[in-house]
């Protein structure tokens, strides 16, 4: 493993920490043929695939559904229309409930380069933990700040300043996946760096964060959130109308503007997806693994179906006319159907990056072989199904309930109703009689 | 120095800020004994459970990018602890999230129970790693000091955050449950400023001085106990709540600049991030004090619903 060289004395200089369990106590007890099966470096990547995918579907959300709700409730503070207001409350509640899954799913991976790939923080510790930092420190604290106001202050904050805090919800979340892609961007294609002594260290400021492999997967990813955020919108809403829940004028508009803001998403996915083989067929250092050709086939395939739908679709916008079609009730049960598309594309979209990047954590510089922490196998595998589980469990929980949440309908949404109403009827605030 | 003092107030920040909502989940089924007390409690939660985790995610954030051979070294001793902490944070979470997003009454009773188990488990796993953190880093030849000394301050941890979540209801509920709940804090400060003592007493016999900073830890741990058991008993007694508040946050703080004074790591980030981290703070806690003040008040008719 890479040591520091020319640091003065420093608490990471003792000779190696033992550990609070010096003997291992879950391999010894279980010590079998799971060790062999499996070696510790696959356990510790196969976590990180599995937690970062279920983080990224929520994400996907969270950053589609974003600007969804950001239109609405601008229209509600210009227009005042009750219409919008039912809107922005229902597809704000969706969005919280999704959102709530992409803390906790993210909370799980932020420790997980520190706890099993410290060769990379070896490495690379300075340049990559630096778009880290400025993620965690200054995009999530503000954006996570920023929303318990929103959610909270619904009757206190003056209605232009609540939706400024939106808007600025929204913002800060897209500027962390800036951050992050800057991160990933910068173990994909390595730039802006130099090492000394086999530790990186940041050269050029600039080219770090302008690094094709993240700008333009910036533009990429947020394309696929968008059509995600765009699939959601349009699915539930043709749900609705096919069922004729009276809700009509209300879905209407959000399919409009589903429509629209997934054409967007399209034409960004498509046009920043053909760009990225700008440095992805330089990578001639990356191995290539049979998966990625599949993945990338599929996404392509993907990527042009959704954009060549997107024209029809648009069209059909055009004086409502898709909601006077005759077989009308046969197309919203299809935009229903293909609700999962995106979420499906998104994934083999990261399988082609992640697996395209091996058998390197750190292109052309350390093999993820060598980036792994001391830990064995057995040990690995154990938080792996620990914490695998538990998200994979709140997970599904969370899916239920969105379900359950669109399906129930803007009839009355808790977010932003008075509090007699935001309650279930056993349950009497003790609040309520007393005012301030 | 910048580094040092971005990670002190991170995790400080996050010892009492979150300790508070730490102490209301694990008290929440004492405090609130019905249905609709139980959803005040957490409506007077509300807008703070974001803003007070958001510090630990900056505190990881600090680490990684300033401290990482601290943050190698205390996941590699610490590793079960670690995921201990990230388990119960994400139920404590995922509890308050779901709690009431079903009308169920076995749904919501289920949860409160996670709420309950993960935020005692949260601050127990946190104090333990803070503690480990202190007597593995660099180990200590004892064997005794390194398994007394995490134990005793997860113990501390524990009534720590249980002080300063009842004293929070306390100041953000009325009537019966602000009376229960200072009645319940009152009754947790001699814990409090008891285990905190004990602690500092462990490290003092356990744990062989090194230099003079060593002599100054102990003995602010224990007046951070005893201190704020001293003013906020009185307080709380008065109802003078923002003093007891008040008193109850320094004193949740001091041990975890204490740990950090005795621990000094020596940072080593990246230059030009310093500038762009600097001139964020004060946006960062621009946005925290507008929070914290907006929702200074007791819950009432204008505050909105959700948890
Ligand atoms: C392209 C977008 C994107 C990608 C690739 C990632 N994230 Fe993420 N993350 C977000 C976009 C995002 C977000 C949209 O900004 C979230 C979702 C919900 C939220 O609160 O913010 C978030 C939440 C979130 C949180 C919770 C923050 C909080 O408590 O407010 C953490 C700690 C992380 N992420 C960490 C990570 C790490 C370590 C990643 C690297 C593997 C990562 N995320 C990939
Ligand atoms: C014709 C269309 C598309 C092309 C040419 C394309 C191309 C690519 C390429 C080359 C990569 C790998 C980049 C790397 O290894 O660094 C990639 C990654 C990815 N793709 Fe696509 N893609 C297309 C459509 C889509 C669609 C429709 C979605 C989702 C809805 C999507 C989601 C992703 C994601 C999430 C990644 C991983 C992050 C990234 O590298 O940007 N792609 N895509
Ligand atoms: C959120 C979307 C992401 C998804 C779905 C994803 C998916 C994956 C997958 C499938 C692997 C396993 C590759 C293999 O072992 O063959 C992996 C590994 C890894 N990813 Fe990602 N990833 C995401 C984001 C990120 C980001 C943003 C970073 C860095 C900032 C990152 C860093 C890593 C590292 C360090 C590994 C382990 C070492 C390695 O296998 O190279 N990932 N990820």
């Amino acid at each position: 493993m890479t040591t520091l060289s020319g640091s003065g004395s420093r608490l990471g200089d003792h000779p190696e920490p033992s550990r609070i369990f010096p003997w291992d106590p879950v391999s010894s007890a279980f010590r079998g043929p799971s060790v062999t099966l499996v070696s510790a470096v696959d356990a510790a990547r196969t976590q990180f695939a599995l937690l970062a995918g279920f983080h990224f579907l929520f994400v996907l959300v969270t950053l589609g559904l974003g600007p969804v709700v950001a239109i609405f409730q601008t229209r509600w503070a210009v227009t005042r229309r009750e219409v919008h207001e039912r809107a922005t409350r229902f597809w704000g509640q969706l969005y919280l409930v999704n959102y709530a899954l992409g803390i906790v799913a993210g909370i799980l991976l932020e420790l997980q380069f520190g706890l099993h790939f410290p060769g990379l923080l070896d490495v690379a510790g300075e340049v990559f933990g630096a778009p880290l930092a400025v993620e965690t420190m200054v995009a999530f604290f503000l954006e996570s700040t920023l929303l318990g106001l929103w959610v909270f202050g619904w009757h206190q904050l003056n209605r232009w300043v609540h939706t400024v805090v939106f808007w600025l919800v929204v913002l800060t979340g897209y500027a962390s996946a800036l951050a992050v892609m800057v991160a990933n961007g910068f173990l994909r294609n390595p730039v802006g760096y130099e090492l000394v002594d086999g530790v990186a260290h940041i050269t050029d400021p600039a080219a770090l964060v302008l690094n094709p492999a993240a700008v333009l997967s910036l533009g990429h990813v947020l394309g696929a959130c968008l059509l995600a955020g765009a699939f959601v919108v349009i699915g539930v809403s043709a749900w609705h109308l096919r069922r004729e829940t009276a809700f009509d004028e209300l879905f209407r508009r959000s399919l409009r503007t589903g429509v629209v803001v997934g054409a967007v998403g399209a034409l960004l996915a498509v046009g920043f997806g053909f760009s990225q083989f700008s440095y992805v067929t330089q990578g001639a250092e990356a191995g290539q693994h049979p998966v990625v050709g599949v993945a990338l086939g599929f996404m392509i395939l993907g990527g042009f179906a959704l954009f060549l739908g997107a024209i029809p679709m648009l069209a059909l916008m055009i004086g409502g006319a898709l909601f006077r079609l005759p077989f009308r009730r046969a197309v919203y049960g299809f935009l229903t159907a293909v609700l999962p598309v995106p979420f499906v594309l998104a994934i083999l979209g990261w399988l082609t990056r992640e697996i395209g990047r091996q058998p390197w954590v750190l292109v052309g510089v350390l093999r993820t072989s060598d980036a792994t922490s001391a830990h064995s196998a057995t040990t690995v595998l154990v938080s792996l199904v620990v914490l695998v589980g538990l998200i994979a469990t709140l997970a599904v929980v969370d899916w239920v309930l969105l379900g359950r949440l669109a399906r129930l309908g803007p009839g009355s949404p808790v977010l932003g109703a008075p509090p007699s109403q935001a309650r279930e009827a056993d349950e009497p605030l003790t609040f309520a009689e007393v005012s301030r | 120095m910048i580094w040092s003092l971005l990670l002190v107030g991170a995790l400080a920040g996050w010892a009492v800020l979150d300790g508070m909502n730490q102490g209301l989940g694990a008290t929440l089924r004492q405090v609130g004994r019905t249905p609709g007390e139980r959803r005040t409690v957490l409506t007077a939660l509300g807008p703070f459970l974001l803003a007070g985790e958001v510090w630990l995610v900056a505190a990881a954030g600090i680490l990684l990018a300033g401290f990482h051979d601290l943050e190698r070294d205390l996941l590699l001793v610490g590793y079960p602890l670690v995921i201990a902490l990230l388990v119960t944070w994400v139920l404590r979470d995922a509890g308050v999230w779901l709690r009431s997003r079903r009308p169920g009454v076995r749904w919501r009773a289920g949860w409160e129970r996670v709420i309950v188990a993960a935020s005692v488990g949260l601050p127990l796993s946190a104090g333990a790693l803070l503690g480990t953190a202190l007597v593995w880093l660099p180990p200590q030849p004892s064997l005794t000091a390194r398994v007394v000394v995490p134990v005793l301050t997860a113990l501390s941890a524990v009534a720590v955050t249980r002080v300063l979540g009842t004293t929070f209801v306390a100041t953000r509920t009325s009537g019966v449950l602000r009376e229960r709940a200072a009645r319940l804090a009152g009754r947790a400060l001699p814990w409090s400023a008891g285990l905190l003592a004990a602690s500092a007493i462990a490290y003092v016999v356990l744990v062989p001085a090194d230099g003079p900073v060593d002599a100054v830890l102990p003995p602010l741990v224990v007046l951070a106990g005893s201190g704020s058991a001293l003013v906020a008993r009185p307080a709380l007694a008065d109802g003078r709540l923002h003093r007891g508040l008040a008193a109850v946050v320094v004193g949740g703080a001091l041990p975890v600049v204490a740990v950090a004074i005795a621990l000094a790591p020596v940072a080593s980030p990246a230059s030009t991030l310093e500038l762009v981290l600097l001139g964020c703070v004060p946006v960062l806690l621009a946005a925290q004090a507008w929070v914290w003040w907006t929702f200074r008040h007791p819950v009432g008719p204008r505050d909105a619903v959700f948890y």
